[in-house]
Parts: structure tokens; sequence; C-alpha cells
């Protein structure tokens, strides 16, 4: 390389320096202290949580969170492992959390294919009263949850689905927020689509598999998601559902455990969500990628 | 040959057949017969093992010709949030258990839906044998609470007390000594607690000398001390405008307003009583025994005294739970008299001392209060000190709905707490509003 070139890439070396220094570098710094920001705020109850789950007995709200001095011995006055080791062995946390997963798997997956149908026939079948139907479905909507509680409760003790896991599931299936989020997708997807289908000769139910159901993925993932999480956090259904000490107990359940007249047991209710969580995380980072490619697909013609 | 898509869909459909109409995905839990007592509890885990030791203590008794002999109590523990979603929908199930321990608020309502068995009788029955009133060997604000009046002034017993408790007041040794005061001697009367207040307050150091809660519970201490009475005797008239309740408000205001001696503990945002205790941000504090153990545990040095007296004597609030038996469908008179019994022995001197000593709590049996002695003797004093305040407790107003008071009274005496320079009101003018609301609302 000659002398020539070399001070030509030197100065080409400084200009950019140069602009990045002016015009990208502030910008950058802003960004990524909102950034960083926006990660502190979504990320603190989270680290609350993780640290809490390691605090001794009774110290939750006491606001320290350095040891005094970096030693074992500086860290043991505040942090400690017993509140895990304890919910293994003491709280019944696997039976509790196998059931969960039981009655969260189940719903979601049962809500979401019942969903799937319902929406496909809101959205590309006709029949009598179809708008008058999704409307008075809608309309359900509009009453608050809880209303639901007492009937739902009587309905399902009269089928004697006490304490089952039938009890737990049934009752939660028809999701018509579900059906309004697939009805709402499904009516996107261009019905030239299931014509070319049928002139090929695919019956009904090879049009909804093949043609429907893959099309629909990112939404039936996300509705699967949003199911999963709402049966795992479900508290109030599963506990009046089940009889005391039942063994189908689920973990919101079994977590209320911990919590007494005068406040909680935080430090082990924290260490028992760390558990809990791991599901739902799993369960998001693999759907992660349905989204992505849910949401790319079709974006680009190749 | 049959296609792939056909064998998926009978397996599915034979799946979901099993799954809505077989049985074996229920939990299996055996049924209980006539000779069996179910109850229901929601204790803490230690609290569970003992009350659990006990129930095996009693299904192992074989004193002939005991009441309840040939009954077997079985347990099954509920978490203490929900409870009463569970009790109210077991009983639109019609399989409440016979014992359920509920807490104190909840018996109005209960004992109103004709839920709950009236143990009046067999207690009266009991009181003539032994010539003594049975009533009389439980802590009185904890008894009280099981005991309703029907409209026409009839009196009903639902249940005996299981668990009691009320706050004392917690001070914090060190900063008692940093402030120049003798942390052997807190204030006994209202006035010395504000003179002490004054002095232990540093805003430098952040420091006040109280941190006081706003709750209608936590500030019956106040009104009770000052003789404030919150219903007529009737249970239809709310009081609260008397000058012995203003008075007792009134000093609480001050205590922020007036004196700059509270640090805001009651304000939304603000540091709790529990957390500014623990964290050295109030010296003085009102609280009940649930939270000694936690103090202990965090290491902090404090001390328990009796709340300060007002013009009427030193009183508290009450809390804790108690035992109710629920009705149920073919009950036998025997099976009602062994829930009795049952609960009778729960609450005996003995086994109320053991409780007492063994988790450090409240005895709710005014027999076992002498029989009581804790090893450590820092623990004893303070376990002492709130039994004796127990015995001064005074029982919250039993209405249907005790929530809804809280609900209409709590927001009134923050604004009086506010005060009417800063958008909130006057004392009377607070409790006026309350009044008319409880009596419109909650009492109608």
């Amino acid at each position: 390389m000659t002398n020539n070139a070399v001070e030509v890439q030197k100065t080409h070396m400084r200009k950019e320096k140069k602009k990045i220094n002016y015009s990208q570098l502030i910008p950058r710094i802003i960004l990524y202290c909102l950034l960083t920001f926006g990660a502190v705020v979504v990320l603190f109850p989270l680290i609350w949580m993780i640290l809490t789950a390691f605090k001794l007995p009774g110290t939750a709200f006491k606001l320290s969170f350095i040891p005094d001095s970096p030693t074992g011995s500086g860290l043991a006055r505040l942090y400690t492992l017993a509140n895990f080791s304890k919910v293994l062995s003491e709280f019944n946390f696997m039976k509790y959390f196998v059931n969960s997963l039981i009655v969260a798997t189940m719903a979601a997956v049962f809500a979401t294919a019942f969903s799937c149908m319902a929406g496909y026939a809101f959205a590309k079948k006709e029949f009598a009263y179809k708008e008058f139907l999704f409307y008075l479905l809608l309309g359900t909507m509009m009453i608050p949850g809880m209303m639901y509680l007492v009937p739902q409760f009587v309905i399902t003790i009269k089928l004697g689905w006490f304490d089952t896991y039938q009890g737990m599931i049934v009752p939660h299936l028809a999701n018509v927020f579900g059906v309004f989020m697939m009805r709402q997708f499904m009516r996107s997807i261009p019905d030239s689509l299931i014509e070319a289908a049928k002139l090929d000769g695919a019956s009904e139910w090879q049009t909804f598999t093949i043609i429907i159901i893959p099309l629909a993925m990112p939404i039936i993932v996300t509705l699967f998601l949003l199911t999963f999480l709402f049966h795992w956090s479900n508290f109030i259904w599963q506990l009046v559902i089940t009889k005391p000490g039942s063994a189908l107990l689920t973990l919101p359940v079994g977590l209320a455990y911990f919590s007494g007249p005068h406040g909680s047991e935080w430090e082990m209710m924290m260490a028992a969500s760390c558990f809990s969580i791991v599901p739902i995380a799993i369960l998001f980072l693999v759907a992660q990628n349905f989204f992505i490619e849910g949401m790319t697909k079709g974006a680009v013609k190749e | 040959m049959i296609k792939s898509s056909t064998i998926v869909s009978y397996a599915i459909g034979a799946f979901l057949f099993i799954f809505l109409f077989g049985t074996v995905f229920c939990s299996g839990s055996g049924g209980l017969g006539r000779n069996d007592i179910l109850v229901w509890h929601s204790y803490g885990p230690d609290e569970a093992k003992f009350f659990e030791s006990i129930v095996d203590e009693w299904n192992a008794r074989t004193e002939e010709n005991r009441v309840g002999a040939g009954f077997r109590v079985h347990v099954a523990q509920i978490p203490w949030m929900g409870q009463e979603s569970k009790y109210r929908t077991s009983l639109i199930a019609g399989s409440p258990p016979d014992i359920g321990r509920v807490d104190t608020p909840f018996i109005p309502e209960l004992s109103y839906n004709g839920v709950l068995e009236d143990i009046k009788p067999i207690m009266d029955a009991e009181s003539k044998a032994l010539s003594a009133e049975v009533r009389l060997d439980y802590v009185p604000a904890a008894m009280e609470s099981n005991v309703i009046k029907d409209k026409s002034g009839v009196e009903h017993v639902y249940g005996f007390p299981d668990q009691t408790n009320g706050a004392c007041l917690f001070f914090n040794k060190d900063l008692f000594r940093q402030a120049g005061l003798d942390p052997e001697k807190p204030p006994k009367t209202w006035e010395e607690f504000l003179e002490y207040a004054k002095k232990l307050t540093n805003k430098e150091r952040d420091v006040f000398g109280f941190g006081m809660d706003n709750s209608l519970w936590w500030t019956f201490p106040f009104f009770n001390t000052y003789g404030a009475k919150f219903l007529s005797d009737d249970g239809t008239k709310c009081l609260l405008n008397s000058p012995e309740a203003q008075a007792a408000l009134q000093f609480k205001v001050d205590l922020f307003q007036k004196h700059k001696v509270e640090g805001g503990a009651w304000a939304s945002g603000g540091q709790n009583t529990e957390t500014g205790f623990m964290n050295g941000r109030y010296a003085m504090i009102l609280m009940g025994p649930w939270n000694v153990s936690r103090f202990r545990s965090a290491k902090i040095n404090f001390g328990v005294a009796l709340v300060p007296a007002g013009p009427k004597g030193t009183s508290t609030n009450v809390g804790g739970t108690n035992m109710v038996i629920f009705k149920k469908p073919g009950r036998t008179p025997e099976q009602l008299k062994a829930c009795y019994a049952f609960l009778r022995y729960l609450t005996s001197p003995d086994v109320q001392a053991r409780f007492g000593t063994k988790l450090e709590q409240i005895p709710v049996n005014l027999k076992a209060y002498d029989r009581i002695k804790l090893d450590d003797p820092e623990k004893d004093k303070i376990l002492k000190t709130f039994m004796e305040q127990m015995k001064t407790a005074q029982p919250r107003p039993k209405v249907l709905k005790y929530s809804q008071l809280e609900t209409i009274i709590n927001p009134e005496m923050e604004s009086a707490i506010v005060g009417p320079e800063k958008g909130g009101k006057t004392v009377e003018q607070a409790l006026k509003n309350a009044m008319e609301r409880i009596d419109n609302e909650a009492l109608k």
C-alpha cells in the first residue's frame, strides 16, 4: 500500500469517526438511556422477585440489598437458599406445578381449537342469524367474569364435576374473546384461497386444516399463549371448584397458602414464583419465533 | 385402508368422551360418614401443625361417657386468601364443612343467611351444669364477636374464638435511647405519648415519633381509649358525631398536622408502618402480635407496651378468627354436641395454655392466662403485654358488611388528616359525612 493510499484511508477514518461523534453518537446515547430506563422499569418486578426469594424470612421489606461485607458471612446476613429448599421439600410444589401444567395446557389446547373452528365458521361460512349470533356472543364479553362464577359453579356441581379436572377445565373452554380474535383474523384470509382448495377437491376439514390453520398460525399461537397464561394464573375458579387439600390443587391456590390474615410469607412466595414462571418464560421464548415467522410470512415477495 | 386423519378424529373424539364423562380425572378423596366431623382451617404452617396435633389428641381420647365419643375429626386446610368465596360456594353447593374457621367480620353475614348453628342452647345447658357462665371463660371482645342479636333482641351464639389479637404500642428502643428517653418506660397516656413523639422526631435524620395507619380498624384504639361509641345499642344508628369520637380523631389529625410528629405512613405512597418501623423511620407504631417474630428476625431492638390511655383508659381493637358450626341437613343432635365438644376442647385452658406457650400467641381462654410462661423473658414480657391489652379490647361493630364501613369512613378520615387548608375537611365535617353515609348505606 502506498503512502498516499494510507493517508487517504486515515483521512477517511477520521471523517467517519467525526461522523459517528456528532451525528450518531448523541441520538444513540439518548436511545440507549431510554431503552435502559425502559428495561429497568420492566425488569424491576422480576429482579425484586428474585432478590426477595433469596432473602431471610421476614426481611422482604427491609430495604437493604447490598451485603455489608463481600464475604460469605456478609452475604449470609442478608440472603439464604433455604426458601427454595423449603418450597421444594415442605410445600407440595411439584404436585401443584404438574396440576397447573395439565389444567393450563389442556384448557389452552381445547379453547384455542374451539375458537379456531368457531372463528372460521363466523368468518367464512354462511348460516342463518350469523351476525346476530356473533354480536350476541360479543355482548357476553360486556359482563364481568365474576358474574359467571356462581352459575358456572352450580352447573359444574350438577354435572358431578366438583373436584375433577373436567370441572377445572371445561367451564372455560368457550372463549368468546378467542372466537372474536379468530374471526377478525380469518376474515383477512382471501376467499379465493378457499375456492382454489375446493376446486382441487379439498374437503371442508382439509380446507380448514391445510389452508386456514397454517395461515392463522401467528394468531393461534397468540391465543394459545393468552389462554395458557389465564389458566396458569387463574386463582378463584380453581380455589372454589376443588376440595380443600385436594390432590388437584393448582399453583395459584398453593401459593395462596403463604398468605395469612396479617401479610404473607413473601420470601417463600417469591421462591415458589421463581419456579412457577419457568414454563411461561419457556413458552414465550419458543412462541417468539412463531410470532416473528408469522409476522414476516408473505410480507416480502420472493 | 383407514385414513390417518380419520384415526386422529376418532382418537380425539374418544378422548373428549372419556374426559367429559369419565371419572378417572377426579381426585378420588373418600367421602365422610355421619360419625365424622370435617373442619376447615386456614392456619399458617406452624399453627396448622399444632392444630392437627390437637385434633389427633382429640381423636385418640378414650375416656368413657365423654361427649363426642365415637366421632372423628378430619382436617382440611383452605388458603386464607379467598376463604370467603370458598365458604360461599361450598354453601351454595350444599357441602360446607361441619366446622369452619372464619374471620370475625364474616360472622354477621353468615348468621344473616341462617347457615350457622346457634350453640347458645348447648352453651346454656353446659353453663347450668357447671354453675358458671361458659362465655366468661373467654377474652370478652373475642367471644362477643360470636354473639349476634336478632331483630327481636334475642341473643344467638354462633361459635368460639380460636385466635384473637389486637394492637399494642411498639417502640424502637434504640431510637428511644438516641432521643434521651428511657426504653424501659414507654408512654402510658396519650399526653406522654405526644411528649415522647416530639422528642423522638428528628427530621434531619428522617425519624418520626409515630407512624400511623388511617383505616377504621387501626383507628379503633383511638376511638376506644376516648370512649367513643361507634353504633347505637340496637345497631341501627352510627354515633360518630359524638364529642369523644371527634376528640379521638382530632388527636390523630393533630399528630400529623399540628405537632408534625407523624411521618405520613397513612398516605398512599408513604412508607407503611411495618416497613417504616423496620427501617428505623418511625420510632413508635401501633401493631399486632403477628409482626413480633418478623421484627425480631429483622434484628430490630424493640419493646411492646399497652396502647396509651385516653380519658377512658387503655383499650384496643380486636381481630382474629372464630370457629363456627355450619348447619347441615340431617345432622343429629349428637353430632352437633360433638362439634361443640371439640370446640370446647380446642379452646380449653389446657390446650390454650399450650397454644400460647408454643406459638407465642394470645390464648382465647382467660383461664389459660396464668399458665403461660415463655422461657425467654423478653418474649414472655411481650406476650403478657398483649394478653393484658386484650382484656380491655372492644369488639368491632357487628354489621352485615364490615368492609363497607371501612370503605366509607377511611377516605373521610384521610381528608380530615389532610386538613381543610389543603382541600380536605375538618374533623367534624368528615365524621358527619361518614356518619350520614354509614346510616344511609351500611345500616339500612
